[in-house]
């Protein structure tokens, strides 16, 4: 019998935080700049609308339980084509990395550390990401447990102590632009936060203990990550209202700024942030993971802490370099990333789960 | 096993969090900002509240800050020019209190909000006011026999008279601009300026004395339209204004009953709410206030229902007529700063948009205002009468 080494809770903590990673810096300010006012509507159609890729991704990953998303690209295309199509992943799979550490790396740059260069920044996260990486699923799993307590109690206390400010009539007018900008930013929200995903599509099912009620607790998660990314952009909205919070590089962290528990309580926006840090830092070690296991499993590497360190080396060059200025990050961002979020994460692996079940079916 | 050892050793050195690190002991602690217009631009005083003379100094009253000045074309430009001239690190983040220039407010107030905005080092809830009548500088430089810091008197100055007269409004910087980016509304902000011999506000000796010879005093309320200060209002107007926004916490009315029959009723709940009627562009403001008496020097029968709907009805009028005060000026000036442009906007943004353009100009000014209010003096205090009318019971 095959070592299970990650219960369901901690696959479903590395779900949670994996869906919301994105959201602070990207997700959030593209839906501000597309859905406008009307973002709030557009996370709730997305809701709706994200159980499709939620779908392939449970049909993946329960279309062989011993195998991961690797072993059925090679199953299904051939040995050269799926080395291909692997590498093809794993590349974009590293470009999606390094923005999230860029990400990263902007957030604590522009608001906490603004006089510290950004290698030295991003140096202090390798050496903790290497360490990570290079111990494997199971502490990436534990450590996002951890991580999960830390977010739920920061989000706790950063929800309610901004509760008692909100103003609806922030929120109006409503579908002043129509459907078409709303449909824009649910789709927005589907690419940064329900397609990283697939990036779990790396663990096969069967190393996870208590696997029963699988879909019932990725289900229950899926929603309720969404529903709480829809309470920061209600609150965000209902309080500063579009026009300014569009004006903030980074709203959410600014809202944080108003926060009073009790009248007592202020200026703790620094320590209440840190559950978006933990949220990147968690997805960039599964981003590694999921490199590393992808290219061990095609090119039989034995000794896999050395290609680690080269990865993480690596990611810090790329990222220091990924964007000449953040005004072009951001119209990456908004404007090409998306795209190719949908093409590796949803529409190859979508392409690749029909020809495995067109070739099972051949078989039959 | 080396590889280890040598990356923990890696990982103490940096994320021990000294990277540019600053000791308190480096740091120019600003607490208040004071900008105002100059031959070379701009002039910015910085008030630093950890200088030498809080080490050798306890005395209550004493000065305990520094004013630091510099020029420059831009604001950055006249920050950098005091930079040079103290040995220690501008640190931003327990500012207080940012202090305009009434010229500036005049012109444009643009130039400070971009600035302060922009530096990550603030934390941006911090009152931004206008200087009246005196430059910025020299209220900056304000002692009080009171408060130790004069930012912090500013402060205190400026929330005390907003929340318990209604005669100023607590505009902290985010707020302001997040109010100047809305659609269909204008921005207000409050005044200070220094009351006595302005001379002498900056003079220790002066605190010695039992009645300061100059204090510092928080004045009405600024209207802005856009980015310029069109307007001061009088106190009676910011009252109205108050009102109307929803931002009076307590406010002390004086109704005359009848000749010689004056009451003082404290407010302690008023609420607005404001409807439009788009077609005609008729707004109606239901006002509801709750109070107490405070004062009386007459023979009133409180104990009379009548007498206490008599009160009731003096000081609805009395109301209406503050909040008409704030309405007229408002519209004299054609500055929306109620947000009734932004009512539309949420209401019919359709309609909004035709008239967005001439809104302040044509639109505002001519709209008719019905002001209905609901006055319900609850309470008369610790007295169930007035003393005259029980002695003349008596």
């Amino acid at each position: 019998m095959k070592a299970k080494n990650l219960h369901l809770f901690e696959y479903n903590c590395l779900s949670y935080i994996l869906m919301q990673s994105c959201f602070i810096g990207i997700c959030l300010n593209n839906l501000l700049v597309i859905s406008k006012q009307d973002s709030w509507i557009s996370i709730l159609l997305a809701l709706f609308l994200g159980f499709i890729p939620l779908g392939i991704y449970y049909l993946i990953i329960n279309h062989n339980p011993k195998e991961n998303i690797i072993d059925l690209i090679k199953k299904s295309c051939g040995n050269i084509i799926g080395t291909i199509i692997t590498v093809m992943i794993c590349i974009f799979v590293f470009i999606f990395t390094s923005l999230m550490l860029w990400n990263l790396i902007n957030f604590i740059s522009s608001q906490y550390l603004y006089k510290t260069p950004h290698l030295a920044i991003s140096i202090a996260f390798a050496l903790a990401l290497y360490y990570i990486s290079s111990k494997g699923i199971n502490v990436i799993g534990r450590t996002a447990v951890f991580f999960c307590y830390m977010i739920f109690i920061l989000y706790f206390f950063s929800a309610l102590g901004l509760l008692f400010q909100i103003d609806i009539n922030n929120l109006k007018p409503s579908f002043e632009y129509g459907l078409s900008p709303i449909l824009n930013g649910s789709l927005q929200y589907i690419a940064y936060n329900i397609l990283p995903l697939f990036l779990i599509t790396i663990i096969p099912k069967d190393t996870i203990e208590n696997n029963k009620n699988f879909l019932k607790s990725e289900i229950i998660v899926y929603i309720f990550t969404t529903l709480s990314l829809f309470l920061v952009i209600f609150l965000l909205l209902s309080i500063y209202g579009i026009e300014f919070s569009q004006i903030l590089q980074y709203p959410a962290y600014h809202l944080l700024k108003r926060l009073s528990i009790f009248g007592f309580i202020q200026r703790v926006e620094s320590i209440l942030s840190i559950q978006w840090i933990l949220d990147m830092f968690i997805t960039i070690a599964l981003c590694l993971y999921f490199i590393k296991k992808s290219l061990r499993q095609t090119f039989s590497f034995k000794d896999h802490k050395y290609i680690s360190f080269i990865i993480v080396v690596f990611l810090v060059i790329v990222t220091n370099y990924l964007f000449k200025n953040n005004t072009i990050g951001n119209i990456i961002i908004l404007n090409v990333f998306p795209y190719l979020l949908y093409i590796f994460f949803l529409i190859i692996p979508a392409i690749i789960y029909l020809i495995s079940l067109k070739n099972k079916n051949s078989l039959k | 096993m080396k590889l280890k050892i040598f990356l923990i050793i890696l990982l103490c050195f940096f994320t021990s969090g000294c990277w540019n690190y600053n000791e308190l002991n480096e740091l120019a602690i600003v607490t208040g900002i004071g900008i105002d217009k100059h031959e070379n631009g701009y002039k910015v005083s910085l008030m630093i509240s950890n200088s030498r003379s809080t080490q050798s100094s306890s005395r209550e009253g004493e000065a305990q800050t520094t004013v630091f000045t510099g020029t420059g074309k831009t604001f950055t430009e006249a920050l950098s020019n005091i930079d040079v001239k103290t040995p220690r690190n501008l640190y931003l983040g327990h500012l207080e209190v940012v202090l305009v220039d009434e010229e500036i407010a005049k012109d444009n107030i643009n130039i400070v909000l971009e600035n302060l905005m922009r530096n990550p080092e603030t934390a941006k809830k911090y009152y931004i006011a206008i200087a009246r009548d005196n430059k910025s500088e020299e209220i900056l430089k304000g002692l009080s026999p009171l408060e130790s810091f004069p930012s912090q008197n500013i402060s205190l100055n400026i929330q005390n008279s907003s929340q318990s007269e209604g005669i100023s409004t607590e505009m902290v910087l985010s707020e302001f601009i997040k109010t100047i980016l809305k659609q269909g509304v204008n921005s207000i902000a409050p005044s200070i300026s220094i009351q006595g011999e302005e001379n002498k506000i900056d003079n220790q000796e002066s605190l010695k004395e039992t009645e300061p010879k100059a204090m510092l005093k928080a004045r009405s309320i600024g209207l802005f339209k856009d980015f310029k200060l069109v307007t001061w209002t009088t106190e009676k107007e910011s009252q109205g204004i108050n009102i109307i926004n929803n931002k009076t916490e307590r406010l002390y009315v004086t109704t005359e009953l009848d000749k010689n029959k004056k009451v003082v009723v404290l407010l302690d709940s008023t609420k607005c709410k404001s409807d439009i009627n788009i077609n005609d562009l008729n707004i109606n403001l239901n006002i509801n206030v709750k109070g107490a008496i405070v004062e009386t020097d007459t023979d009133l029968d409180l104990e009379n229902p009548k007498t206490i709907e008599k009160i009731n009805k003096s000081t609805e009028k009395e109301i209406k007529n503050l909040v008409f005060d704030g309405i007229n000026l408002a519209q004299k000036y054609k500055t929306d700063i109620f947000g009734f442009g932004n009512m539309i906007y949420r209401k019919d943004f359709k309609y909004w948009y035709k008239v967005k353009k001439e809104w302040d100009d044509n639109y505002f000014p001519k709209i008719n205002f019905k002001v209905k209010v609901n006055a319900n003096i609850e309470s008369k205090g610790a007295l169930e009468n007035t003393i005259k009318e029980k002695k003349n019971e008596s």
